[in-house]
C-alpha cells in the first residue's frame, strides 16, 4: 500500500488491476455480503465485448471468487433482501433484456419476465394471412410498411427485424417465425431497490424497474407480482429511490427527453418535473437533494421538489457518477468520474478531493467491501480494476470555491522591446508626417493603377484560376505528381454557383511540345454539380534529357467560344529522372 | 547541364520557407557554398546520389580520420541530414568547429538545423555568430533580418534587409521584403515604392505573385479592399498554388456575400497547405454562421490541430460543444 500524492493522502491504494477485463457500468455494481459472513463482495455485471462474454463476476478481496454466464447484456444489477430468512443473505437481480434474473447463494433461482404489450391489430392480421398462406413476402413487406407509417401501436420486433431484411433472405425469415404469435417486449433500461415496509438496512425491499415503454414497475420480493405500475412521459435512463413502499416513497427518474421526473407513492404519473438544459449522465441523491450531471460538463443540483439549488462547471466530460455515503461519520458527497482521468468528489458544489486515474474511469461504487466501510471501487475504460481505501485520518474540509482574479490576468504578454530605431522611426514620422503621407498617396495612386492595369489584362486574357462570369464560376487549381521524366497532372474543377449546373466545358492545354507529351491534350468536361470538386487526371511525358522545364498552360473553354473561361499556368518541375541518367 | 551544388545543404531553411509562405518572399543567398565542384568529385559522393547513405557514411568518416577537410564535415552532415538524424548531425559540425573554429560553412550548417527543427532563436543565434566571422553573409543577414520581422521588431528587420541593399544585393525579393518592413515599421513614404521597384524586377510567375500578395496585405492594412481583391486575384493568376491568397481572398469573397465561392476557396487554400490553420479557422466561422455545425466542429478541429495554442479556435471550439449539449 502506497499513499498517492494527488489527492492530499486522503486514499490508500489498496488494489490495482490494469488487465481485470472488467467492462461495466455503475448502474451494473453493487457491494452486499453475500454468504452472510460479514465479508461484503464485489458484484458486478461484466458487459464482456458488448456481444459476447457477459458474466456475472464477484470478487472478494483482490480475487475474482465466481463467475457465471449471462444470457443478455446487463442494464442493471441490484442486491436486496427478498425475504426474511436467517442468516441474511441478500439475493442478486440482473436486469436484461425483457427479464430479470434472481440469484441466491449465486444460484439461478427465478426469472421474471415484464408482461408483453398491446400487440397490433392489423399487424396480427396480417401475419395471420401469411401463415394461411393468402400472402407472399414481399405483399407482407409493403403492408407492414404502411402500418408501421400509420399505426399508433408501434410494430413489435419481429415484423421490424423483417423489414429491415434483403429480398433473399425474407422467405426464409417468414418460414421460420410465421408460425409463433406475434408478441411485442419492451425491455428494461434501469433498476433500483425500495424497501418494503421497515427502514432497516436488512429490511425486505421491493424491485424498482424501468422500462423502454416510459413504465416505472414496483415487483413484490417474495411473489414476483406487479405491485404498482407508473408511467412516465420519456423511457427512463437512471434512477433512485428513497422511502418503503407501505409508507411513503419518492423515486427520481432521469429520462432520455432530458428531463428528471419525481414519482410519488400516492399517484401513478409524475408529481414533479425538472427541466435540463442539456441530457442528464448520472443521477445522485444526497440527503434530500438530488445531484444531476449532464452532458454540458456540468453538476446541477435540486430540492427534491424540483427547485434548483446551484450549477457548477466541471473542467471535463461527465462519464459516471456515484455516491459517497459514509454514516458512521455522518458525510455524504457525490463522486464524478470525468473524461480527463480524474475522479472528482463534491460536496454540493465545491470541489472537495480530487483522484488522478491512470486511465479513464467507467464505474464507480463507494461502499463496505471486505471489512473496510470506506471503499472506493472503480473499473476503467480498459477493463481495469482498483480499490481505494479511504483513510481514517482522512478530512475534507469543505472550502467555498469561489475564484480569486483569473488565471489570464497574471500572464505576461511578450511584448517586444522598444528599440531605439524605434523611438527615432516615431520620430522622423512625426516630423515629415505631411511629406510622408504626401508620398504615401501619390505612391499609392500610382499601384492602383498599375494594379487595374495588371487586372485588366489578367481578365481579358482570362489569365485568373476562377471565372467570376455569372453564368459559369468556375475555379481550378492544377497539381503535378511525379519525379519525371513523366508527371500525373491533376486538375481540380470546382462549379462555385450555389445551385446552377454548368455543361458543355472542355479543358485544352498549350506547350511546348518539344519539351512535352501529352496523353489527353483535349478533355470533355461532364456536367458540373455545384459544390463538388471534379478531378481531371493526365499524364504529361518529359521529352527532353536537357533537364529544362516550361510553363504548361491549361484552359477551359466553352464549346462554341474561343476565348478561354479561365486559364492556369503550371510550373513543370525539372524532371528527375533525367537528371540523374 | 545543370550545375548541382552539392555541398550546399540543400533543403531551404525555415526562415525562407515561413518568408516564402506567409508574407515576405524569398531572399536569395548566393555565396553560402564552398563552390569547390573539382575537389570534391569522386569517392563517396556518388554514394549519397545514388541514396547509398549507409555506405557514404562509412567513407565519409573514413576519409576524416584520415584528413581533417571542412568539406568531408559537410558531405557527412548531409548524410545524417538526409537519414533523418538532425541531433548526430549537429554534434558533427561542433565536432568539426573544435578543429576549425569560426569556420562559417559549419556555422551556417548548425544554423540551419536549428531553424529546421523550428528553434529560430539559437537558429539566430548561429547566424549572429556567422556574421561575427563574415560580416557580408547574405543568408545570415537575411535570415536574421526576417527573424526580426516575425517577432514583431519590423525597424531592425529593416536595417538588415538595407544592409543587403548595401552590399549590392539587387533584386525582387530584397525589394519585396523592404516595402513590407517599411510598411510595418510605418515608414510609409518608401513601402509602396519598395513594392513597384520589385515588380519591375520580378523574373518569374512566382515572385510575381508574391509580391502581388504582399500588397494585398497592405491594401487590407489601409483599408483598400478593392485593390486587396485585384491583388490577391493577381497572385491567383501568377501562381495557381498560392494558399494564403486563396485564404485571403475567399474572406474578400465573404465580405462581398459570396458564401459558395468562400467556401469552395478556403476548401482549396486548406487542401493546397494542411499546414495552416487559417483556412479550416474561416471555414469554421463560415459554417458555424450560416448553421452548418457540424462542418464547423470538423473544420476547428483541424484548426486545433494546426495550431493548438489558438484561442479564438478554442472558444469556438468551447462554443460549439456547449451548443452540442444544449437540448
Amino acid at each position: 500500500m502506497s499513499d498517492s500524492g494527488s489527492d492530499g493522502g486522503k486514499w490508500l491504494d489498496a488494489h490495482y488491476d490494469p488487465v481485470a477485463g472488467l467492462y461495466t457500468f455503475s448502474s451494473c455494481m453493487d457491494l452486499a455480503d453475500l454468504s452472510g459472513d460479514g465479508e461484503s463482495r464485489l458484484v458486478v455485471g461484466d458487459l464482456g465485448s458488448g456481444s459476447s462474454g457477459m458474466k456475472l463476476k464477484v470478487y472478494r478481496g483482490t480475487a475474482l471468487m465466481s463467475e457465471s454466464i449471462l444470457l443478455d447484456l446487463p442494464a442493471g444489477l441490484v442486491a436486496f433482501f427478498m425475504d426474511l430468512h436467517e442468516p441474511r443473505i441478500p439475493a442478486v437481480a440482473v436486469a436484461s433484456g425483457p427479464c430479470i434474473y434472481v440469484y441466491k447463494n449465486l444460484r439461478p433461482y427465478f426469472k421474471f419476465t415484464l408482461p408483453g404489450l398491446e400487440v397490433n391489430m392489423l399487424e396480427q392480421d396480417v401475419w395471420q394471412q401469411v401463415r394461411e398462406g393468402q400472402i407472399d413476402p414481399l405483399t407482407l413487406k409493403e403492408m407492414l410498411e404502411s402500418i408501421r407509417k400509420q399505426a399508433d401501436v408501434p410494430l413489435s420486433v419481429r415484423s421490424l427485424r423483417f423489414l429491415s431484411l434483403d429480398g433473399s433472405d425474407m422467405d426464409e425469415f417468414v418460414q421460420l417465425h410465421k408460425q409463433q404469435p406475434i408478441r411485442r417486449q419492451t425491455v428494461i433500461t434501469c433498476i433500483g431497490t425500495l424497501k418494503k415496509s421497515t427502514a432497516d438496512e436488512d429490511g425486505v425491499s421491493c424491485l424498482v424497474i424501468g422500462t423502454e415503454s416510459s413504465d416505472v414497475y414496483i415487483l413484490d420480493p417474495e411473489a414476483f407480482i406487479i405491485l404498482s405500475k407508473m408511467s412516465l412521459p420519456a423511457a427512463p435512463t437512471s434512477m433512485d429511490v428513497t422511502g418503503q413502499f407501505d409508507v411513503e416513497f419518492r423515486i427520481t427518474v432521469s429520462c432520455r427527453n432530458g428531463n428528471i421526473y419525481i414519482l410519488r407513492r400516492e399517484s401513478d404519473k409524475p408529481k414533479y418535473c425538472i427541466e435540463l438544459s442539456s441530457h442528464p449522465v448520472g443521477l445522485v441523491r444526497v440527503g434530500k437533494n438530488v445531484v444531476v450531471g449532464c452532458t454540458d460538463e456540468s453538476l446541477q443540483g435540486f430540492t427534491q421538489k424540483g427547485k434548483k439549488l446551484w450549477r457548477t462547471v466541471l473542467s471535463a466530460p461527465i462519464i459516471t457518477m456515484a455516491a459517497m455515503n459514509l454514516p458512521t461519520r455522518g458525510f455524504q458527497a457525490v463522486l464524478v468520474g470525468l473524461a480527463n482521468c480524474e475522479v472528482q468528489l463534491y460536496r454540493d458544489k465545491n470541489l472537495l478531493s480530487t483522484i488522478k486515474t491512470p486511465d479513464v474511469v467507467t464505474s464507480i461504487c463507494f461502499g463496505r467491501y471486505g471489512r473496510e466501510d470506506g471503499t472506493l471501487i472503480m473499473t476503467t475504460k480498459g477493463g481495469g480494476l482498483m480499490v481505494k481505501i479511504l483513510k481514517r485520518t482522512a478530512e475534507f474540509d469543505d472550502r467555498d470555491s469561489t475564484p480569486g482574479p483569473p488565471l489570464a490576468q497574471s500572464v505576461r504578454l511578450n511584448v517586444p522591446k522598444k528599440t531605439k530605431l524605434y523611438v527615432d522611426q516615431t520620430l522622423r514620422e512625426r516630423e515629415n508626417g505631411l511629406a510622408m503621407h504626401r508620398a504615401f498617396q501619390m505612391d499609392l495612386s500610382h499601384l492602383r493603377l498599375a494594379a487595374a492595369k495588371a487586372y485588366v489584362k489578367a481578365l481579358e486574357s482570362s489569365l485568373t484560376p476562377m471565372s467570376s462570369s455569372l453564368t459559369e464560376p468556375l475555379k481550378m487549381n492544377a497539381v503535378v505528381q511525379g519525379l519525371g521524366p513523366s508527371f500525373k497532372l491533376t486538375l481540380n474543377v470546382q462549379n462555385t454557383a450555389a445551385c446552377r449546373p454548368v455543361m458543355n466545358l472542355a479543358i485544352s492545354f498549350l506547350y511546348d511540345e518539344s519539351l512535352y507529351r501529352m496523353r489527353s491534350p483535349y478533355m470533355r468536361i461532364p456536367l458540373l454539380v455545384p459544390g463538388l470538386i471534379y478531378p481531371f487526371e493526365t499524364f504529361v511525358e518529359c521529352t527532353s534529357d536537357k533537364g529544362i522545364s516550361d510553363i504548361i498552360k491549361v484552359f477551359i473553354l466553352h464549346e462554341g467560344k474561343s476565348s478561354p473561361l479561365l486559364t492556369a499556368h503550371i510550373n513543370m518541375p525539372v524532371s528527375e529522372g533525367m537528371t540523374l541518367n | 547541364m545543370v550545375y548541382i551544388d552539392e555541398v550546399e545543404v540543400d533543403q531551404e531553411g525555415i526562415a525562407e520557407m515561413m518568408l516564402d509562405e506567409s508574407s515576405i518572399a524569398q531572399v536569395a543567398r548566393p555565396g553560402t557554398s564552398l563552390r569547390l565542384p573539382g575537389t570534391s568529385q569522386g569517392g563517396p559522393t556518388p554514394a549519397i546520389r545514388l541514396g547509398l547513405y549507409r555506405e557514404a557514411e562509412k567513407q565519409f568518416r573514413s576519409a576524416l580520420n584520415h584528413q581533417e577537410v571542412v568539406d568531408t564535415y559537410l558531405y557527412l552532415a548531409k548524410v545524417y541530414q538526409r537519414l533523418d538524424q538532425p541531433i548526430t548531425a549537429l554534434n558533427l559540425f561542433k565536432q568539426g568547429l573544435d578543429h576549425f573554429p569560426g569556420e562559417v560553412t559549419l556555422l551556417t550548417g548548425i544554423a540551419r538545423i536549428h531553424e529546421e527543427m523550428n528553434n529560430i532563436s539559437s537558429a539566430t543565434e548561429y547566424y549572429k555568430d556567422v556574421l561575427k566571422h563574415d560580416n557580408t553573409h547574405v543568408e545570415a543577414i537575411a535570415c536574421i533580418g526576417s527573424n526580426h520581422f516575425y517577432t514583431d521588431q519590423p525597424e531592425i528587420a529593416l536595417r538588415f534587409y538595407r544592409r543587403l541593399l548595401q552590399m549590392g544585393v539587387y533584386n525582387c525579393q530584397l525589394y519585396n521584403n523592404l516595402g513590407l518592413c517599411c510598411f510595418y515599421a510605418q515608414q510609409y513614404d518608401m513601402t509602396l515604392s519598395s513594392f513597384e521597384r520589385a515588380l519591375a524586377l520580378v523574373a518569374n510567375d512566382e515572385e510575381q505573385a508574391d509580391v502581388w500578395y504582399n500588397i494585398g496585405h497592405v491594401a487590407v492594412g489601409i483599408g483598400d479592399l478593392t485593390l486587396a481583391y485585384q491583388c490577391f486575384k493577381l497572385a491567383l493568376a501568377f501562381n495557381n498554388d498560392h494558399a494564403e491568397a486563396y485564404n485571403n481572398f475567399a474572406i474578400l469573397e465573404l465580405r462581398k456575400g459570396r458564401i459558395e465561392q468562400s467556401k469552395a476557396f478556403l476548401q482549396t487554400a486548406a487542401s493546397l497547405a494542411p499546414h495552416m490553420y487559417e483556412p479550416h479557422f474561416n471555414f469554421s466561422i463560415l459554417s458555424e454562421k450560416i448553421g452548418d455545425l457540424q462542418s464547423s466542429y470538423t473544420a476547428a478541429q483541424k484548426s486545433e490541430d494546426a495550431f493548438p495554442e489558438h484561442i479564438d479556435t478554442q472558444q469556438l471550439l468551447k462554443q460549439l460543444r456547449q451548443h452540442f449539449a444544449v437540448l
